[in-house]
C-alpha cells in the first residue's frame, strides 16, 4: 500500500515543532501512547504541547526513542555504548533529561538516568553526595551531625 | 553502565518522587549513606512507604530485610527497635538479638555475607564486641 509513516507533532517550550514517527513515541512514552489510544490526539491538526521541555532536551529525547526503536535488535554492547555516549552531558543536561523522561513517562530512559545517578553517588562520601545533589542545608543539629559521624565514620 | 559522567555542576533540586525512585534502585549501603546526607532525606528514606516499596523490589532476590527503626526520626532521644521483614511476603517480625540491648546499648551492622551478620555491639557502657551471627540458626 505504501502508506506514509504516521507522524505526530511535538511542541517544545520554545514553541518549536518537532515531527516524529508516531510509532517511535507510542512505543516509549506512556503519556503519548495514552493520548493516541484514547483519541485525544487528532492527526490533522493537533500538536502535543510539552511546555516543560525545552527544544534541546526534546531533541535528545526524540533521538533516544528513535534510536531505541530502530536499533533494538542491536547487540547489548552496542546499545550500552550508545547510551553511555548519549548520557555524556553535564548535570544540568542530565536533570533536564530526567525531568522530560519523568514527564513523558519514558520508562527505559528513566531507568538509564537513575542508573547513572545511582552510580554517581555509589560509594561516595557524604560531602560529595551533598555537593552532587546541591544540598546546602542538611538540617541536622550539630549534635546529630556529630552522632552521624560517630555512627558511620566511613561515610565521612 | 560502567562509566560515570564527571559531575561538575550540582544537580538542581529533584522532586521527591524522582529522588525516591533513584533510591528504590540503590543498594543498601548507598541508602544508609544518603540517610545521613540531610534531615529531609533521613525522614523520607526511613518512611514505612519507602521501606515497603524497597521490600517489593527486593523480593525477587528472596532476601529479608533487617530494619532499624528510629522513632521519632531524630538521632537524639528517640526509641530504636529492630524488625525483620520477609521481603517476599512483607510480613514483619520482631528480631531477637543474641545479646541484651539496654537503654545505653547500641549495635552496628558491619557487613552481611551469605546471611551471616557481622556486628559490633555494646550492651552497656563503653566496651564493644565483635560478633558474627547467623540470624536463622541464632548462633
Amino acid at each position: 500500500m505504501g502508506s506514509p509513516v504516521k507522524k505526530i507533532m511535538l511542541c517544545s517550550s520554545e514553541k518549536e515543532i518537532f515531527s516524529v514517527e508516531e510509532q517511535v513515541m507510542v512505543q516509549h512514552s506512556v503519556i503519548i501512547n495514552n493520548m493516541i489510544e484514547d483519541g485525544s490526539y487528532n492527526h490533522e491538526e493537533s500538536k502535543i504541547p510539552l511546555d516543560c521541555v525545552d527544544s534541546k532536551t526534546l531533541k535528545k529525547v526524540i533521538d533516544y526513542c528513535t534510536h531505541h526503536t530502530h536499533h533494538h535488535n542491536d547487540n547489548q554492547e552496542d546499545l550500552e555504548a550508545w547510551d553511555a555516549q548519549f548520557l555524556n552531558v553535564d548535570s544540568n543536561g542530565l536533570y533536564d533529561l530526567l525531568m522530560a523522561a519523568n514527564y513523558l513517562e519514558i520508562r527505559n530512559l528513566l531507568d538509564l538516568i537513575y542508573g547513572t545517578i545511582k552510580n554517581m553517588i555509589k560509594g561516595k562520601k557524604i560531602d560529595e553526595i551533598r555537593r552532587i545533589f546541591n544540598i546546602k542545608d542538611h538540617g541536622f543539629t550539630p549534635e546529630e551531625e556529630e552522632q552521624n559521624r560517630k555512627e558511620y565514620p566511613h561515610f565521612y | 553502565m560502567s562509566d560515570v559522567p564527571p559531575v561538575s555542576i550540582p544537580l538542581p533540586d529533584l522532586p521527591d518522587e524522582v529522588m525516591l525512585d533513584i533510591f528504590h534502585r540503590a543498594d543498601a549501603s548507598t541508602i544508609l549513606n544518603a540517610r545521613s546526607t540531610c534531615r529531609s532525606w533521613r525522614v523520607k528514606l526511613s518512611s514505612y512507604d519507602f521501606v515497603t516499596t524497597l521490600a517489593q523490589r527486593w523480593k525477587h532476590h528472596g532476601c529479608s530485610l533487617l530494619m532499624h527503626f528510629c522513632y521519632p526520626s531524630s538521632l537524639m532521644n528517640s526509641v530504636d527497635w529492630v524488625m525483620r521483614m520477609d521481603a517476599s511476603s512483607g510480613y514483619t517480625m520482631p528480631f531477637h538479638f543474641p545479646f541484651l540491648l539496654t537503654y545505653e546499648g547500641w549495635f552496628h551492622i558491619i557487613g552481611v555475607e551469605n546471611g551471616i551478620l557481622c556486628k559490633r555491639y555494646s550492651s552497656m557502657g563503653k566496651n564493644s564486641y565483635l560478633l558474627s551471627w547467623n540470624p536463622v540458626s541464632r548462633k
